[in-house]
């Protein structure tokens, strides 16, 4: 298990590399010089190549890509060119609430996801089967900060219930939580009847049913534990997705998380927070990935054997 | 189950075996898509878009850039079936219009993924080895980066505007078709009639364009269906982030970004070029999967 672990991190280190070239060149490519945007417009063409001087930007490409990786490593990914502060620590400040949204997003995603699969699966082609199929088609293809706006309108203007954007107690989280969690719940719950499915056409459900087992023994114990594995491996490759979805999300919602961050960022023309920010979510992303894959192994021996 | 059977009840003529031995695989695969209700419903909704798009400054009741300040916020009316946004401009008029943008970035966006993510599956599947190693890795490393996110920050570099949103949403999206076209030509690298090919001195580029890719094609048109609804979203969403198309441009993610600020007090102003993009896109989706069923019954549920 060690050994496998072990390969996998191995396996990450070229792709997370190639991520820091990516993010490196993009922001070589970008148009402006930093030195300028830190001095402002009115600044001298001395001070201007003094800056540059200052921050390295003289040097040979390849230079400052080591020196940026080697800061990334340290972590130590530069200052904010909009209020001088360590990107780092900006990034560490705005991680938390982002975290907060995805696992109330995620919450939100299983409590609907998995109930509607099973209760689809073992009544399929029902009414109830095809209003859930139908919803999660909806479910998915409706764009995130649509919903966003429609539960605002609702809940919060119409209704007022719940506030209508902003960050502080559980009555904030509610719509966040439901707009990011829609399009995850409706994949876990397709996720959960068709693996549903599957296995109740395996011969141990049979032979369960057989044996004169309750049926919400049979659905429960025999049959979910062993549908559960492809949707675990979903719901993992979900927080992805959701990290990414948060981007939108937190904008709608003026959550104080790194989406909204980060495009702050961007219209502030700031790019060591652009690039930190960058580099950061797709890290946390891939190394989520990994854990999911080791727990995969971890939940299914199969797999274990398969890959030593 | 019955997908798998060929279409008898349409045809009942008595010497009717011979003419359905002769139909070709894609006369089957549309009697078998034509079954189902929903595509078709979805297939309907996609046409009368085109449609709208092609006939947009026929169809749309009022220019769609024409200002009427003393019309501001005017809720859905018998002159306004949308009523009209903070500048007295028909809604209607500039969803009808913002019809043509979605579409072509669509479009282009997934044209240009599937050229450039076709052309690298087909290499790294025909060749394989070292380049399809490195190919591969590279296509690894583009996937790691989430979509939404690297379509930012390409943007981000290149600036607003249709043609940069069309490049960076069409970039995200490259290693998708690089890993299915490889896995399709991989299948199919190795059989008799590719084979034959070689034997009778065919180039290695030949090969790959008029034996392999005609024979890999059931999956690209799939996850194009899916993949041009993907890109409609991604461009709507970077636009109502500010980082796509700039108002005053009819496209639908700016023109729901400029609703919110009217959310108190005229609702139809965000609801509409929502309601817009999350029909399209179901409308695509419930497409593609009806073409996957009806392309491969194999895989059907």
């Amino acid at each position: 298990m060690l050994k496998l672990i072990l390969k996998r991190i191995v396996m990450l280190v070229p792709v997370l590399i190639g991520v820091s070239v990516i993010v490196f060149v993009l922001m070589q490519l970008t148009p402006g010089d930093p030195a300028q945007i830190m001095l402002g417009p009115q600044a001298s063409e001395q001070d201007v190549a003094n800056m540059r001087e200052q921050l390295g930007l003289n040097d040979p490409l390849y230079i400052q890509y080591f020196r940026f990786l080697a800061g990334i490593l340290t972590f130590d990914m530069g200052t904010s060119i909009k209020d001088g502060q360590s990107v780092f620590a900006s990034i560490m400040n705005h991680f938390p609430p982002t975290v907060e949204l995805t696992i109330a997003a995620m919450f939100v995603a299983l409590l609907i996801g998995i109930p509607a699969g099973i209760v689809s699966s073992t009544r399929q082609y029902s009414f109830f089967d095809n209003t859930a199929t139908l919803a999660s088609l909806v479910g998915f293809s409706i764009p995130n900060f649509w919903l966003g706006i429609m539960l605002i309108l609702v809940f919060a203007v119409q209704l007022g219930w719940l506030p209508v954007s902003g960050y502080g107690g559980g009555e904030y989280l509610v719509l966040p939580a439901i707009t990011l969690g829609t399009q995850t719940a409706a994949v876990v719950t397709r996720m959960t009847r068709s693996s549903m499915l599957e296995v109740m056409r395996q011969d141990y459900i049979r032979s369960a049913r057989a044996k004169g087992l309750a049926e919400r023994t049979v659905i429960f114990r025999h049959a979910f534990r062993n549908a559960l594995i492809p949707v675990v491996t979903v719901v993992g490759l979900q927080v992805g997705t959701l990290l990414e979805g948060a981007i939108l999300t937190e904008s709608i919602f003026s959550w104080p998380g790194i989406g909204r961050f980060m495009i702050d960022a961007i219209r502030a023309k700031d790019f060591p927070t652009v690039q930190g920010s960058v580099i950061f979510v797709t890290f946390v992303i891939v190394v989520v990935n990994l854990l999911v894959d080791i727990m995969y192994a971890y939940i299914d021996p199969r797999i274990k054997s398969q890959l030593k | 189950m019955s997908s798998n059977l060929p279409a008898s009840g349409a045809a009942a003529a008595p010497a009717v075996s011979g003419r359905v031995r002769g139909r070709g695989p894609y006369a089957d695969i549309w009697n078998r898509l034509k079954r189902n209700k929903m595509a078709m419903v979805s297939l309907s909704i996609l046409l009368l878009l085109v449609l709208t798009a092609l006939c947009a400054d026929v169809i749309s009741p009022f220019p769609y850039e024409q200002q009427n300040l003393d019309q501001m916020l005017e809720p859905p009316s018998h002159e306004h079936w949308l009523g009209t946004d903070g500048y007295g401009r028909d809604i209607l008029s500039r969803i009808i219009h913002g019809s043509r943008i979605s579409l072509e970035v669509g479009f282009v966006a997934v044209c240009f993924s599937i050229t450039l993510g076709g052309l690298i599956g087909a290499v790294s599947g025909y060749y394989g080895g070292r380049l399809d190693n490195t190919l591969m890795r590279l296509m690894d490393i583009l996937l790691a980066i989430p979509g939404i996110l690297l379509a930012i920050a390409i943007v981000s570099v290149l600036g607003p505007g249709l043609v940069n949103v069309m490049i960076a949403v069409g970039i995200s999206q490259i290693p998708t078709y690089a890993r299915i076209v490889r896995a399709s030509v991989l299948t199919i690298r190795d059989l008799e009639y590719v084979e034959a090919a070689k034997s009778i001195g065919e180039s290695d580029l030949s090969i790959i364009f008029r034996t392999i890719l005609p024979n890999c094609m059931a999956p690209i048109i799939v996850q194009a269906t899916l993949g041009v609804a993907g890109a409609i979203l991604s461009a709507a969403g970077l636009s109502f982030l500010g980082l796509g198309l700039q108002p005053p441009t009819p496209e639908w993610g700016a023109m729901l970004s400029e609703g919110r600020e009217y959310i108190y007090e005229a609702y139809w102003v965000s609801t509409f070029p929502g309601a817009a993009i999350a029909i399209v896109v179901l409308a695509l989706n419930i497409f593609g999967d009806g073409l996957r069923d009806a392309m491969d019954p194999r895989l059907k549920r």
